[in-house]
């Protein structure tokens, strides 16, 4: 059981449940223990959670991160408390006032994890954004969220309001919180395009020095962080590091939201301790099926090697594949691994901010082999130029949009080597398909203001 | 005190005045972009980077000095370029091996893992049932919901 | 007798290093404008275009400094020294004298900001450098202005010469920009262009 003696985990007066044991933690769970699928409001989240357990001081939230070893699930992992830690120092040294930035743009397609979040756990996202604007001594809050996507029905930035509203009215939140709403782009969720968005301009990404913790957001120090890993801080603050620990492994503890999509390709949410089986996460699969871990800048894995592996980054690294924001699709024997790819490829360079000149001429390059590979008909050296331009665009961009295509592309034709074979030839072994089966949005930017 | 050469791709404009002064350690590539080496600078070129950094017409290149290479990189992972992190220093990236630094214990933890429909199916299919889905997965231990202290 | 005669030779001095200062900053701007466009100069490397613009410009900073001071150190007219950077202060012909301290005041802030570039950083440097697109006319206006052989015969010729050069290099630049691809939309183009299949190199 969590140790509460070592961390006083509520200021005095304050009230906080007893945490359920196990997973899920983040996301609501019936009286029964069934995972709840009713957004919860204010009420219902304070009778889970307990009150708001502000730490009283700038910087003491940092030292039970630290404990927790809790790292952010936006895809980087970053160790948190390191994060705030240095915002928290900037912040001294420069004496301007942080901004801190929850970050729930998602702009990964295949990705549903944080929307769901945000629509079924704000307050949870909302204390954690409080909690981390009080560690760092932060005057100003920014909760960055992209607007509905395809298939969506309702503005999650509406509801969001509503959620701040209410608690503006029980007069919780100490640090103002502002929304603002994400462009569509697939950079918009990087830490300095989101910044160079917040500074009213378009969401491309700024060479780095100077770093977002040093100078961000109108100068200041900026913290930005995941939406979900907001939500992890604020549960940290109630139950302490131990309890943090409890699920997941050592070097990796905690859970997380994965986002997984089958055979069906409908996305589903399931929150995980780090470190569960992958195979209970995808479900059956056949010996043809291929697995996409890590989304869009991820690594392809064959589904049989996949089984035998549990997710956390350092099982994941014998594949040369990483956690990421959590994305794992199971990809259908019957479709081609080419095709799928060679469409994303094309999204990916399509999304390109077009500022540097690795980025700019490799990514669509590459895009047109990978069409030429996946559509029948490739020229003989085709995979050897993409070879070749993937490592040429590799960590020379202002940011990691052309190393995360590289990796993608690289592991695509490594897995499937043999179809691409069959593609020289002039065959393909998956079936015709009207709709591709990962998910790409249509729209492309065309003008400065789709980046706006 | 050694130098290491970095350029900000966003103001390079491939003027190229860099890989002529420095040849030994900055080449085109077939766009006409500059690859460092990421190695630091040796004494005797030492000069010769100055001047091809005091060249560059959009003050790309930089000469960083003493850049460590910071402890949140990762080495290797795939991206194919050998000592691509004494070039780029600290982007939030993460650590080798996790913040334990160890190697993962044997016994790792599985607690239960609820399935939450994504908010479009549900919009969707409203009279849906959640399923619980623990005895579907046979990989999940007897005592679906006792955590496991790893 | 004496006094007239190095007064003469101070005059004409001022004179010919005010000519020749003119044909630098000409030759400066134009390469400027090449730099800009990451033009080459046939059969140079690279990095002679812009070494040339600023070994250039530094040369005609020492041919100003020489102009400058031998017109204020001749004695046939009263020009003091400090007239020279402070706009309008001279006795004599106060217009023209003041419009080419305007030009050298403009000219001496393009210079001192680019030595101390790297301190500065891009944005700040950028911006006083574009200053140098007014200072050319104000210094060409000071030649023709101030100095009567200017204005007739070979040295009109020569101005003019000069003028035409920059102007259709200004020309040149200003069209070249506006038919750059727009940020947002340079990855469309180069996709559109790999369709077809006739990709260019450097698509930025």
């Amino acid at each position: 059981m969590p140790n509460e003696a070592t961390f006083p985990v509520a200021s005095p007066g304050s009230s906080v449940r007893s945490p359920a044991s196990g997973v899920p933690r983040l996301l609501p769970r019936t009286p029964d223990g069934k995972p709840g699928r009713v957004p919860q409001d204010l009420a219902a989240h304070e009778a889970t959670h307990g009150s708001l357990p502000y730490r009283g001081g700038a910087g003491r939230l940092i030292t039970e991160l630290q404990a927790a070893g809790l790292t952010g699930r936006g895809g980087a992992a970053f160790p948190a408390h390191r994060k705030l830690q240095a915002v928290f120092d900037a912040a001294r040294v420069t004496g301007r006032q942080p901004v801190v930035v929850a970050n729930g743009a998602e702009s990964e397609p295949a990705s549903d994890k944080d929307a769901t979040l945000l629509w079924l756990a704000p307050h949870l996202v909302l204390d954690g954004l409080q909690l981390a604007a009080e560690a760092v001594g932060a005057s100003r809050a920014v909760l960055y969220a992209r607007a509905a996507g395809q298939g969506r029905r309702q503005g999650p930035l509406d509801s969001l309001r509503e959620a701040l509203a209410r608690r503006r009215d029980a007069r919780l939140d100490r640090v103002p919180v502002q929304v603002v709403q994400a462009p569509p782009r697939f950079l918009a969720g990087q830490e300095t395009a989101l910044i160079s968005h917040l500074d009213g301009g378009p969401a491309i990404p700024a060479f780095i020095p100077p770093r977002p913790a040093e100078r961000g957001v109108g100068n200041a120090p900026t913290l930005v962080s995941n939406v979900e890993t907001l939500a992890h801080m604020a549960l940290v603050a109630r139950h302490g590091p131990d309890w943090f620990r409890a699920v997941g492994t050592r070097p990796e503890p905690g859970s997380m939201l994965c986002t997984v999509r089958r055979g069906d390709g409908a996305p589903r949410i399931i929150e995980v301790a780090i470190g569960t089986p992958l195979s209970a996460l995808l479900g059956p699969v056949g010996e043809r099926s291929t697995v996409l871990i890590g989304g869009y800048h991820g690594s392809w894995v064959p589904a049989s090697r996949a089984a035998t592996l549990t997710l956390d980054n350092a099982a994941l690294a014998r594949v040369n594949a990483r956690v990421g924001s959590g994305i794992v699709i199971t990809l259908p024997p019957d479709r081609c691994g080419l095709i799928e790819t060679a469409q994303v490829v094309r999204y990916l360079a399509l999304e390109s901010a077009g500022q540097c000149g690795p980025c700019l001429n490799g990514l669509p390059r590459i895009a047109a082999a990978m069409a030429q590979i996946a559509g029948g008909r490739p020229r003989r050296g085709v995979r050897a130029d993409v070879e070749r331009w993937a490592g040429l665009v590799t960590g020379r961009g202002a940011c990691h949009h052309p190393d995360g295509t590289a990796r993608f592309v690289r592991s695509a034709l490594a897995v499937f080597a043999a179809e691409a074979d069959l593609h020289e030839r002039g065959r393909c072994s998956g079936s015709r398909h009207a709709a591709a089966f990962l998910p790409v949005p249509p729209a492309a930017a065309r003008t400065e203001a789709d980046w706006r | 005190m050694a130098g290491t050469l970095r350029v900000n791709p966003i103001a390079c404009d491939a003027h190229g005045a860099c890989a002529e002064l420095l040849p030994e350690m900055i080449t085109l590539d077939e766009w006409g972009y500059p690859v460092l080496d990421p190695r630091p600078v040796p004494p005797a070129l030492d000069k010769h980077a100055r001047a091809a950094v005091s060249a560059c017409p959009t003050l790309a290149l930089r000469l960083m000095r003493e850049l460590p290479a910071a402890p949140g990189v990762a080495k290797g992972g795939g991206s194919g370029v050998p000592g691509r992190s004494a070039r780029w220093g600290s982007r939030g990236l993460p650590e080798p091996g996790g913040t334990g630094g160890s190697s993962p214990r044997a016994s790792t933890c599985v607690g239960d893992a609820h399935v939450h429909e994504s908010r479009s199916q549900l919009r969707a299919a409203e009279t849906h049932q959640t399923r619980s889905n623990c005895g579907e997965r046979s990989e999940l231990p007897e005592s679906c919901g006792q955590p496991v202290i790893g | 007798m004496n006094a007239a005669n190095s007064s003469t030779w101070m005059w004409y001095a001022s004179r010919a290093t005010g000519v020749v200062a003119l044909l630098l900053l000409t030759a400066v701007a134009l390469l400027g404008l090449m730099v800009s466009r990451q033009a080459r100069l046939a059969g140079l490397p690279r990095f002679a275009v812009t070494g040339l613009h600023r070994n250039l410009s530094l040369l005609a900073v020492a041919f100003l400094i020489l102009h400058v001071l031998t017109a204020v150190a001749d004695g046939y007219v009263t020009i003091p020294l400090d007239s020279a950077v402070i706009p309008f202060t001279s006795g004599y012909e106060r217009l023209w004298l003041g419009i080419g301290a305007v030009s050298l005041d403009l000219f001496l802030a393009v210079i001192i900001t680019s030595l101390l570039r790297s301190r500065l950083g891009r944005r700040a440097w950028y911006a006083v450098h574009v200053l140098s697109y007014a200072s050319w006319p104000v210094a060409f206006a000071h030649s023709l202005g101030s100095s009567a052989d200017m204005q007739s015969g070979w040295m009109l010729l020569l101005a003019v010469a000069c003028a035409a050069a920059l102007a259709a290099g200004v020309i040149w630049r200003v069209g070249a920009a506006a038919r750059d691809v727009p940020r947002a939309q340079r990855v469309h183009a180069l996709m559109a262009e790999l369709h077809a299949r006739k990709p260019r190199a450097g698509a930025k």
